[in-house]
C-alpha cells in the first residue's frame, strides 16, 4: 500500500550562507495493506515528514514514494484528490475550520465525497457521540479545549472510514482514558481492515497495541520490522 | 434528535461569505456596468440613427432637368409622370414650381433674379426605395427622355454619416475593451485578496481530497450572483440616462418630431435592443467574473501540491 524507496527529504534554507537540513536521509520501507505500523523517534526525527510525503503535501527531495500504487511523483494533479479521500490524516496541531461548528467539521470529508445528507447527519452524530462531543455539536473550535479540538481532528479524520488512517501523535493533549478509546478507535478500524501508521515519540503507547515498528533517529531509519 | 440548528448541505466550508469583500466590488462592478451600458447604448442608438440617415439620404435625389431637354410637348404635370412611369422603387416625385425655384435662387441672385431672363431648369424632389438599382434605372431612364439631365443624391452627407458611425463604434469598442479589462483586473484582485486570506482552509480542504475545480467552483459561485446583479444595477442605472439622453435627442428622430412625448412614446425613441441591454450586460459581466475567478483560483491553486 505505501512504499518508500531510498527517499530522503531536505529543507533549503532561505538564505544563501545557510546550508541545506536533511530531514530524512535513505529511508527505505513497505507498509502492506492491512497492516498497523508505529514510527517511533524523537523530536525532529523526521516522522511527520513520512506522514506528509504519503499524504502527498510533500515531495521527496530523492527517492520514491508509491502510495496505492502510484508514485506520488508521477501522479496526476487530477488523480490526488480521489487517492487523498481515500486517507486519514490526524497531525498534531491540525487545523479545524474555524467558522464552522464541530459538526461541520467533521461532515466535511463526508461533504467532500457527496455522501447524502442524511448519512453525513447519522455517520457523524454516531462518531460524535463515540467521541464523547455530543454536547458540543454546534460549537465552534474556539469554545472547545485542546483535548475536545484534538478528539474532534481524529474523528473527522477516520469519519469516512479511509482505507490508510495517518496519525500524528493522536493522543497529544488527552487523558489517559481518552487515549485508552483512540487507540481502541483505531485498532477496531485496523480490525475493519484500514492500514494505520501512526507516529509517536512513546514507546510506552506503542505497547498498548502491537504492530510493526519503524525508528527513526537522526534522521535515518534505523529499525523496521 | 433533532437537528434544527445544523446548517444546510451548501455550507460555506472555505468562509468565503467573509472573505470575499462583496460590497467593494459590487460598488467597483455597478460603476463599470453603468458606463458600459451608456457606451452599449450610444453605440446602438447612433448606429440605427446612422443607419435610418444614411437611408433617407440614399432615398432622396434631385433631378435638374435643363430647360429645353423636356420631353416634346411636356408639361409640369407630364414632366413627373415621365419619370414614374414603369419605374420600380420610385416612391414618390414632386416637381418643384416656377415660384418655388425663384424662391430658391432668390436667396443667392437676389431680387433682381428675374431680370437676367434666364431659363429655369426644372427641378424634381425624387424619393427612392430601392437604393442604388432604382437610381440606376432612374439616370438610365432620364438619358434616353431628357439627355442633359443631372441626379444628386447626397453623397457629402451621407460619407459624413458613415465616418461619424464608424469613429461612434470605434470608440465604443475601445471602451467596451477597457472596461472588460478593468472588470477582469478587479476580479483577479478580489480573489487574490479572498485567496490570501483563506490560505489556510484551501489547504485544509485540498488536504481532505477537494479537487482544484471544487475549489474554483466555490469562489467562482461566491462571485457569480453578485457580479450579475452589479450588471442590472448598472444597466438600469444607466438606462434611466441613456432614457433622459433620448428625450434631449428626440429631435433628431422621426417619432420624436410627433408632438410632447408620453413615457410610452418616449421609450419608443430608443431602440429595443438598447432595452434588453442591461440583462445582456449583466449575462456578460457574470460570465467575465465566473471565468476569471475560475481561471485565477485554478493557477493560484497549481502552488499547492
Amino acid at each position: 500500500m505505501v512504499r518508500f524507496e531510498s527517499v530522503s527529504v531536505e529543507y533549503r534554507r532561505d538564505s544563501a550562507q545557510e546550508a541545506s537540513r536533511d530531514v530524512l536521509r535513505n529511508v527505505s520501507f513497505n507498509v502492506s495493506t492491512g497492516s498497523f505500523w508505529w514510527i517511533l523517534g524523537g523530536a525532529g526525527t523526521g516522522k511527520t515528514t513520512i506522514l506528509r510525503l504519503i499524504n502527498m503535501s510533500r515531495r521527496p527531495t530523492r527517492g520514491e514514494v508509491v502510495v496505492f500504487g502510484v508514485s506520488t511523483d508521477s501522479v496526476r494533479r487530477s488523480v490526488m484528490p480521489r487517492l487523498r479521500r481515500q486517507i486519514g490524516i490526524i497531525l498534531q496541531n491540525g487545523q479545524l475550520a474555524p467558522h464552522l461548528s464541530a459538526f461541520d467539521n467533521v461532515a466535511l470529508p463526508l461533504r467532500l465525497q457527496r455522501r447524502s445528507e442524511s448519512q453525513v447527519r447519522a455517520d457523524v452524530i454516531e462518531m460524535l457521540r463515540w467521541m464523547g462531543l455530543m454536547s458540543k455539536l454546534v460549537s465552534l473550535p474556539c469554545d472547545l479545549s485542546d483535548s475536545e479540538r484534538q478528539r474532534l481532528l481524529i474523528a473527522r479524520a477516520v469519519i469516512s472510514r479511509p482505507r490508510l488512517i495517518l496519525a500524528d501523535e493522536p493522543t497529544a493533549n488527552l487523558d489517559d482514558n481518552q487515549t485508552e478509546r483512540i487507540i481502541h478507535l483505531l485498532s477496531e478500524l485496523h480490525r475493519l481492515g484500514s492500514t494505520v501508521i501512526i507516529a509517536s515519540h512513546s514507546e510506552a503507547l506503542a505497547d498498548r497495541c502491537p504492530g510493526s515498528v519503524i525508528i527513526l533517529s537522526h534522521n535515518i531509519l534505523k529499525d523496521a520490522g | 434528535m433533532q437537528l434544527i440548528s445544523l446548517r444546510p448541505t451548501r455550507i460555506d466550508e472555505l468562509g468565503l461569505r467573509r472573505a470575499i469583500d462583496s460590497w467593494t466590488t459590487l460598488a467597483a462592478i455597478t460603476g463599470l456596468a453603468f458606463l458600459a451600458m451608456l457606451v452599449g447604448a450610444g453605440w446602438i442608438s447612433s448606429n440605427d440613427f446612422t443607419r435610418d440617415s444614411i437611408c433617407d439620404c440614399e432615398s432622396a435625389a434631385t433631378i435638374l432637368i435643363p430647360s429645353g431637354s423636356e420631353p416634346q410637348g411636356a408639361s409640369g404635370d407630364t414632366k413627373i409622370e415621365f419619370l414614374l412611369m414603369g419605374l420600380q422603387g420610385v416612391e414618390w416625385v414632386r416637381a418643384l414650381t416656377d415660384e418655388q425655384i425663384e424662391d430658391l435662387l432668390r436667396r443667392w441672385l437676389g431680387k433682381e433674379i428675374m431680370e437676367f431672363f434666364v431659363p429655369l431648369p426644372t427641378v424634381i424632389s425624387v424619393h427612392i426605395t430601392g437604393g442604388g438599382g432604382s437610381v440606376a434605372a432612374l439616370t438610365e431612364r432620364l438619358a434616353q427622355q431628357a439627355p442633359g439631365s443631372i441626379v444628386r443624391i447626397s453623397d457629402t452627407l451621407r460619407t459624413r454619416l458613415r465616418a461619424f458611425a464608424r469613429c461612434i463604434e470605434l470608440f465604443a469598442r475601445v471602451t467596451l475593451i477597457v472596461v472588460v479589462t478593468i472588470t477582469t483586473t478587479v476580479t483577479v484582485m478580489t480573489t487574490h485578496s479572498a485567496l490570501a486570506r483563506r490560505r489556510d482552509l484551501i489547504d485544509l480542504v485540498h488536504q481532505l481530497g477537494a479537487s482544484d475545480g471544487y475549489i474554483a467552483c466555490r469562489f467562482a459561485n461566491r462571485g457569480l450572483a453578485p457580479y450579475f446583479m452589479a450588471g442590472i444595477i448598472g444597466g438600469q442605472l444607466a438606462l434611466s440616462v441613456v432614457f433622459t439622453f433620448a428625450v434631449l435627442l428626440s429631435p433628431l428622430s422621426i417619432k420624436g418630431l410627433a408632438g410632447i412625448l408620453t413615457v410610452d412614446a418616449a421609450f419608443s425613441l430608443l431602440p429595443a435592443s438598447v432595452l434588453f441591454l442591461p440583462l445582456a450586460l449583466s449575462l456578460m459581466i457574470a460570465i467575465i467574473g465566473y471565468g476569471t475567478t475560475q481561471f485565477t483560483v485554478r493557477i493560484w491553486l497549481l502552488r499547492l501540491l
